[in-house]
């Protein structure tokens, strides 16, 4: 019967990814699935770090309901590249304190990588890589948006990220005032 | 989402994605900034963005010397740095877990003030206040 045979093959779909299960699936809010390596998703997600380890993987796809399949391709691109390109030692170094730790500059193949998102993308990724504790991922993103603020003054980086200013001409005043040390003209 | 398609749509809709970033991301990005002062003048975007700066752990300041400063303007520096730690200490969310003073050495006829800048540093966090028992 047909119902059998499909099962049989399951079955043994099922057997041989069993024997080699060094990935795992991801599922998008959209229902597209991703494999990405079990090594670096548990190394650059503290998330799935902990799904893995907690055994909440579901060989199916694990549902990812935050994410979209554009970010969550991004998400396992970062991952594959990342396994292939850095030892895992240059990541450990960076991980003593979540804000504060002098920044590891991106390295060239990660600044690539951001550079191709387009703005939308970008914003995707980054609020993926929260989402998923990706410590690393989430560093290299931010730089990316502290790089589109760098220079600019408060009306052009209104304009680069649609920031609508919602104050009155007093506050403004008040503001430069109390932090006239920021807001000096050389 | 994401394609260069939907972003111009987003963009001629003039969407603002990075005012809803929670504040522990926008404190990555303003600490990743060249300098504190860069972070504080995101104050002025809107509302939302008044007091974001003081929540970054990570205070950085450059002090700059080029060779036409007149000895005044070096001064006028320093005292900017000094009006920036006390402006942080007043609206500070957070203890300040790194401080970086980027001061030239070593220049003759400098004034020796970036002494002073440090030691407004260090007493930032103020003891807590003495409460006489109820």
């Amino acid at each position: 019967m047909e119902v059998d045979k499909g099962k049989g093959e399951a079955e043994e779909t099922r057997k041989v990814a069993e024997a080699d299960r060094d990935t795992v699936t991801l599922k998008s809010s959209d229902g597209k699935l991703f494999e990405v390596s079990k090594e670096a998703a548990a190394r650059l997600s503290t998330v799935l770090a902990g799904m893995i380890a907690g055994g909440s993987i579901d060989d199916n796809g694990t549902d990812l309901k935050q994410i979209g399949s554009e970010a969550l391709e991004n998400v396992v691109d970062y991952c594959n590249k990342h396994a292939n390109s850095i030892p895992s030692a240059a990541l450990i170094s960076s991980s003593i304190s979540f804000n504060t730790a002098p920044f590891k500059e991106p390295e060239e193949w990660e600044r690539k990588f951001v550079d191709r998102l387009s703005h939308d993308a970008l914003f995707d990724l980054v609020e993926a890589a929260n989402f998923l504790g990706m410590e690393r991922l989430l560093d290299v993103t931010c730089h990316k948006i502290s790089e589109m603020m760098k220079g600019k003054s408060p009306d052009q980086i209104r304009e680069v990220f649609n920031i609508k200013n919602d104050y009155t001409k007093e506050e403004l005043e008040e503001i430069r005032q109390e932090l006239a040390w920021a807001f000096y003209d050389d | 989402m994401g394609t260069d398609q939907q972003f111009d749509a987003a963009a001629a809709a003039g969407v603002d994605r990075i005012t809803d970033l929670p504040d522990d991301v926008l404190h990555m990005i303003l600490a990743r900034l060249p300098s504190t002062t860069d972070a504080a003048r995101t104050s002025v975007l809107s509302r939302r963005w008044r007091r974001v700066w003081a929540g970054v752990p990570a205070l950085s300041f450059r002090y700059h010397e080029s060779p036409s400063s007149s000895s005044a303007q070096q001064v006028y520096q320093l005292d900017r740095i000094d009006a920036a730690l006390s402006g942080h200490a007043a609206t500070a969310t957070v203890d300040v877990e790194r401080l970086e003073i980027a001061v030239p050495y070593g220049v003759p006829g400098r004034p020796r003030r970036p002494v002073a800048a440090l030691r407004l540093a260090a007493p930032q966090r103020r003891a807590p206040a003495r409460r006489a028992p109820l």
